[in-house]
């Protein structure tokens, strides 16, 4: 991975830099690397629309506004990486995605930002639009689903699908087990889920875990029913 | 290879539980090459409100939520990250926006407290805000739990982790306890000569070592040597050592030390090189 301080430093101390249009094409290349690892192409899509045909330039400006903005630390550093730079411009594709891209690139220009500190005052705000929660919760689904299927042994699979489909279908599966010992493991698997994933089933977070465990039970549940029936 | 490359993203999107890890690989890489800490400006007062970064790589923000009324020199602090989707947990997880330093921040579910010494040096403030959004984060922090097994929960106990070593603490009362010690004359004058020949050139008050990292601050006389020690060692014996000589044996009950005699010098940069913390083997 190479060091991008011959670059950045000049950048940041106002000094001409050789090989800027060098430096510009790589920050470009990784942008467009970033789009494509990190997000779907629907997400270029976005920034095509709303920046237009020149979103590469954009954000190329908005990320080097991004390192002045920080140079305080980056100038302190010894080395650069090309990995750290492309979560600055991660961060920046979420930040145009948390705020719907409400700041536009040419608001702020080189001048005002360079020229005097600007005290900003933020809020906390909880909602993310629910395009950018949409791709983030897939990502948590996604994850969840390999923990669980690993995690969790053969007695508590059972118990989770005799639960869910109990819940969700509102369907009694037929179980050996007697009630009161399936009551008993579904209590202390319930406290495993909720150690595991961080989730409470009976807390405010169950719309998003409905998701979850209605692919949770399409995939690995019916599969152990069909199993079951087979037998 | 191409091909190869082509192939690896349409299994990642078919399998996005894949790109959690992914994040969190790589930030943990990142963190084979950590940086700092690093005194950022000339340092300034932390207030309650305020949104700091620390001078550290990959760096880390803290969003001051209080100033203790009864110990004035402590703040509690929330730490805010960069990395949105290994800290968004759920629909309450808060996010700043910001709009002229072009970055978006979210909080993590943890709430620490520091000393005004540690945040004065080593942050500076970047944003502020109000007192609901501080209302906000503190609510979400008492509510969340950390997930044990995913990417997320082990992103974030991480971070913790970072915080933890540099003198950033769970519980209020590790940091109300500093020992201090005072240098025994030999010793004393043994460091005086040692490090007369310093050059002023390069002068710095603030160092940082495996380990630990020190504040000096000069007196007329002396100077105060205030070292903060990594709190994993809390409760572990211990030999501080400058070359081969001992400054300090013994429990380590607090991971404030404060050297209240140290000689004064022009320069303290060689405490960086020379000064070691050492389990001590019994």
């Amino acid at each position: 991975m190479s060091d991008y301080k011959k670059y950045i430093v000049p950048l940041l101390k106002g000094e001409p830099i050789k090989e800027y249009t060098k430096f510009e094409n790589k920050i470009k290349k990784l942008i467009k690397k970033s789009f494509s690892t990190y997000f779907s192409s629907e997400v270029e899509r976005l920034f095509k629309k709303y920046y237009g045909d020149t979103y590469l330039d954009d954000l190329f400006q908005e990320f080097v506004l991004r390192l002045i903005q920080t140079k305080d630390l980056l100038l302190h550093l010894d080395y650069i990486s090309e990995r750290y730079l492309v979560k600055i411009i991660e961060n920046l594709i979420y930040r145009q995605l948390s705020c719907n891209f409400k700041y536009s690139p040419k608001e702020l220009s080189f001048e005002s930002v360079i020229g005097g500190e600007i005290e900003e005052e933020v809020i906390a705000s909880e909602i993310f639009p629910s395009y950018t929660y949409d791709c983030i919760k897939e990502l948590k689904i996604g994850h969840w689903m390999k923990l669980l299927i690993t995690k969790l042994k053969e007695p508590e699979q059972e118990v989770l699908c005799y639960y869910l489909y109990k819940r969700l279908l509102n369907r009694e599966v037929k179980t050996q087990l007697p009630l009161s010992t399936l009551y008993k493991r579904w209590e202390r698997l319930k406290k495993k889920i909720r150690k595991l994933i961080g989730s409470d089933l009976e807390g405010e977070d169950w719309e998003e875990l409905k998701e979850f465990f209605e692919l949770y039970m399409s995939k690995v549940c019916e599969k152990r029913l069909y199993k079951k029936l087979g037998n | 290879m191409k091909r190869d490359s082509t192939k690896n993203w349409v299994i990642e999107m078919l399998n996005p539980g894949d790109l959690l890890k992914k994040s969190y690989l790589e930030f943990r890489r990142m963190l084979l090459k950590e940086q700092g800490p690093f005194s950022l400006g000339a340092g300034s007062e932390p207030k309650e409100g305020e949104i700091r970064i620390f001078g550290i790589y990959p760096p880390i923000y803290l969003l001051i939520t209080e100033q203790l009324k009864r110990l004035p020199e402590i703040f509690k602090v929330i730490p805010l990250s960069e990395e949105i989707k290994l800290c968004y947990l759920n629909k309450r997880t808060p996010i700043f926006v910001f709009k002229t330093l072009r970055m978006c921040l979210c909080a993590l579910p943890l709430e620490l407290y520091a000393e005004r010494g540690l945040l004065y040096t080593y942050s500076k403030r970047i944003a502020k805000t109000q007192k609901p959004s501080l209302n906000k984060c503190q609510k979400y922090v008492i509510n969340t739990i950390i997930p044990e097994a995913t990417y997320q929960g082990r992103f974030i106990k991480l971070q913790e982790e970072r915080l933890l070593k540099l003198g950033l603490t769970l519980h209020q009362d590790h940091l109300l306890k500093e020992e201090v010690i005072y240098l025994d004359d030999t010793v004393k004058m043994w460091i005086a000569e040692e490090y007369s020949y310093r050059l002023t050139s390069s002068s710095r008050w603030v160092v940082k070592g495996k380990d630990f990292y020190g504040i000096v601050e000069l007196k007329p006389e002396y100077g105060v040597l205030t070292l903060y020690i990594s709190e994993n060692l809390k409760g572990r014996e211990v030999d501080i050592r400058l070359k081969n000589i001992v400054l300090y044996q013994g429990k380590l009950q607090s991971t404030k030390l404060v050297f209240k005699n140290f000689p004064k010098l022009s320069d303290y940069s060689f405490l960086e090189e020379d000064l070691s913390v050492q389990i001590r083997k019994l």
